[in-house]
């Protein structure tokens, strides 16, 4: 399931939000880095088929998402996790997740089922018939992941999934989006640097609208270090970090 | 139960407010279970009057509620990258919550149809009024929806419940103005009228667009990321001939009725009067044969202008001052109190015997009678022909042994009932002209 994007350009009025972005990634764990502001969320609108590209191609597993036909072809294989995203308090778990299902495409009577089988997936199983309100953030968190799991997108997109986490549910979220991309093309957008280190086979860096880098996971940290600064004795965070901040630094863009 | 991927809220919130839809309408209809039958034309316009007070403002509130918690944009239930975004989801749950408290309105209705069924004498009932009702809470609960969709919070709820009952209230306070417009009119066509086509047809349109409109405005507002937007030409343009059809209206007087043109009747001869009653107030005809023969007593014969009593139900409905000459219109109201309904029956045929009909065109300004003392005091000619109707209803009352109240009144009371039924003799065409000019 790649996905391809060639030539990508987003303005909003005079503001470019995305220059000329190309890069294709496929199965397996792809981290989106970049500080706020660098244009992560816009591209996610796009691929997520919610903006169009002012220039360029997007295709998902061969949709173009320039057409509407190729749009609601690749709505079917999407599955999607906002930054920010509400749950109504009084709806029962397995309820949420059965009417995403249906949301997201499914028949009335495959929705029950795929709820449960999603939140089999997440380990939500146990709190199934429990409302919403009751959940912890951790708990909620993979609730959304449920609701864009539950009919089986080949194409997951994740926008910041571990902000908010204690350090526990991070890490557990962290196991759990490992083993979803061993079948699936996961998109992880962060401006965590540990997330994507972690976890992500191929790595893209946004900085300030344009794609300043695009490379597997081992090139990444490669680049890290060649960025790692000399002194570290008044620097703050991990080594990894200190990095990073000079790479983001290196590419013109303060965090 | 339905189904999570149909209605994931729970059935509270839609159950809640059918219920009290259903309990407001019905207990909005209980007067109408004392009468003694049930007329179909009454029942009917039931469907557009008192139990929309409640049906209208209650389900706009629940369907406003409802959109609040379910449609945010940041739900992720409803995210507009979502395969069925949009349309698919306004049809979804505004199909859900129009059907259910339309078919609530109409639960709370059925127990008077079903009355009217087994009860009602003729007709059947008006397809247009009770289409307008139940078009009424759909309506109601399209716009209710369209509200929670834009405000994307349930707190918009309440504020929808006063807008709604304030709507209600908009025709009252504009004396009748907006009765193209407005659900709740109490002034549609009644027994003997039909519904004026396109005064009706243009409420129905108006409903239609305003649910098409508000649908099509929701399902354009649930498949953005952004509920606000500037419209688009096509939104605007629903926007404006909404705008149109509420003004249009507003500087003329629509009428929702009409007089029928060949209302069926019934009749009878009875000591040379002719009584007509329209066919579905049949079981008043032995009543108001029985009311009006005190009032022929006292006049002593039976007059050139009074010798027909027709139900006003066959003049065209309440037009009963404009009715044929020779006949005296009664308004008959379906009603338990015996007592009362012959009394106010004694009263019209007085009315119609003493000429003030003719009084009333030929008068106009004085179509009300003044204070009892100045009429008994005056020498106007409308005066003398109230004075008159006192004395004939006065009579009547003591024969039917009713307690006095109109026969307390001095009417006439310096003649003996000899010399009043020789004027009346000789003054037969003066009454008919409404030109008496002295007193027995």
């Amino acid at each position: 399931m790649d996905v391809e994007l060639d030539r990508v350009t987003f303005r909003y009025g005079r503001h470019t939000a995305l220059h000329d972005v190309s890069w294709t990634f496929g199965k397996g764990v792809n981290g989106l880095l970049g500080p706020n502001g660098a244009g992560k969320t816009t591209l996610l609108s796009l691929l997520t088929t919610v903006s169009l590209p002012s220039e360029g191609r997007i295709l998902l597993s061969g949709n173009d998402l320039g057409t509407s036909q190729g749009r609601r072809a690749a709505r079917k294989l999407l599955g999607y996790v906002p930054q920010r995203f509400s749950l109504a308090s009084e709806m029962r778990t397995r309820d949420t997740v059965a009417y995403a299902g249906w949301i997201n495409g499914l028949s009335d009577a495959e929705c029950l089922p795929a709820a449960e089988r999603a939140l089999e997936s997440v380990s939500l199983s146990e709190y199934a018939r429990l409302r919403v309100r009751k959940l912890s953030g951790g708990q909620r968190q993979r609730l959304g992941l449920a609701a864009a799991l539950v009919h089986d997108p080949s194409v997951l997109v994740l926008d910041e999934p571990t902000v908010g986490l204690d350090p526990g549910q991070r890490l557990r979220l962290r196991e759990l989006l490992g083993e979803l991309g061993e079948q699936r093309t996961v998109l992880l957008s962060s401006h965590l640097l540990e997330d994507i280190a972690q976890l992500c086979g191929t790595v893209a860096v946004l900085a300030a609208g344009r794609l300043a880098f695009a490379g597997g996971n081992e090139e990444f940290h490669g680049l890290l270090e060649a960025n790692a600064p000399e002194s570290t004795s008044s620097a703050l965070g991990s080594p990894f970090e200190r990095a990073y901040d000079t790479l983001v630094n290196s590419l013109g863009v303060a965090e | 139960m339905i189904r999570p991927s149909r209605w994931p809220l729970g059935s509270l919130p839609l159950l809640l407010p059918a219920i009290s839809i259903t309990l407001a309408v019905f207990s909005q209809t209980l007067e109408m279970f004392s009468w003694p039958y049930q007329v179909w034309a009454r029942t009917s316009q039931q469907f557009v009057s008192e139990p929309l007070i409640f049906a209208v403002p209650l389900s706009a509130a629940a369907a406003a509620y409802a959109a609040g918690r379910l449609t945010g944009p940041d739900r992720i239930t409803n995210l507009a990258s979502s395969l069925r975004s949009g349309s698919p989801i306004a049809i979804r749950q505004l199909g859900l919550l129009g059907g259910v408290f339309t078919g609530s309105y109409a639960l709370g209705m059925f127990p008077l149809v079903v009355l009217t069924i087994l009860t009602a004498h003729a007709g059947g009932p008006g397809p247009l009024p009770v289409l307008t009702g139940l078009l009424s809470v759909f309506t109601a609960t399209a716009v209710g929806y369209f509200a929670g969709v834009l405000a994307t919070t349930a707190w918009v709820s309440p504020l929808i419940l006063v807008l709604g009952f304030l709507a209600i209230q908009l025709n009252m306070a504009s004396s009748g103005n907006f009765r193209a417009i407005v659900p709740v009119t109490y002034d549609g066509a009644g027994v003997g009228q039909t519904p004026n086509l396109s005064v009706v047809g243009y409420r129905v349109a108006f409903m239609l667009l305003v649910t098409t409109a508000t649908s099509l405005m929701a399902s354009r507002a649930l498949a953005r990321s952004r509920r606000w937007k500037i419209p688009s030409w096509s939104t605007g343009g629903m926007i404006v001939l909404l705008l149109a059809m509420l003004l249009a209206p507003l500087g003329t007087d629509p009428r929702l009725a009409e007089a029928a043109s060949e209302p069926p009747r019934t009749c009878r001869t009875e000591a040379g009067v002719r009584f007509c009653v329209h066919q579905a107030h049949q079981p008043e005809l032995d009543e108001l044969i029985a009311a009006a023969e005190p009032v022929y007593q006292a006049y002593g014969s039976v007059p050139t202008h009074g010798e027909q009593v027709w139900d006003s139900a066959l003049l065209g409905g309440s037009q009963a001052d404009s009715r044929p000459d020779g006949i005296v219109g009664v308004g008959i109201r379906v009603r338990t109190d015996m007592t009362g309904s012959t009394r106010t029956l004694q009263r019209q045929v007085g009315y119609g015997l003493a000429g003030s009909p003719a009084c009333a065109a030929r008068f106009p300004e004085r179509s009300q009678p003044g204070m009892v003392r100045t009429v008994l005091e005056s020498r106007h000619p409308a005066d003398i022909a109230t004075e008159l109707s006192y004395w004939l209803a006065g009579r009547a009352e003591r024969t039917s042994g009713l307690r006095p109240r109109i026969s307390d009144i001095p009417a006439f009371d310096t003649a003996s009932k000899q010399e009043v039924r020789t004027w009346l003799a000789t003054h037969e065409r003066r009454i008919t002209e409404c030109a008496l000019d002295s007193r027995p």
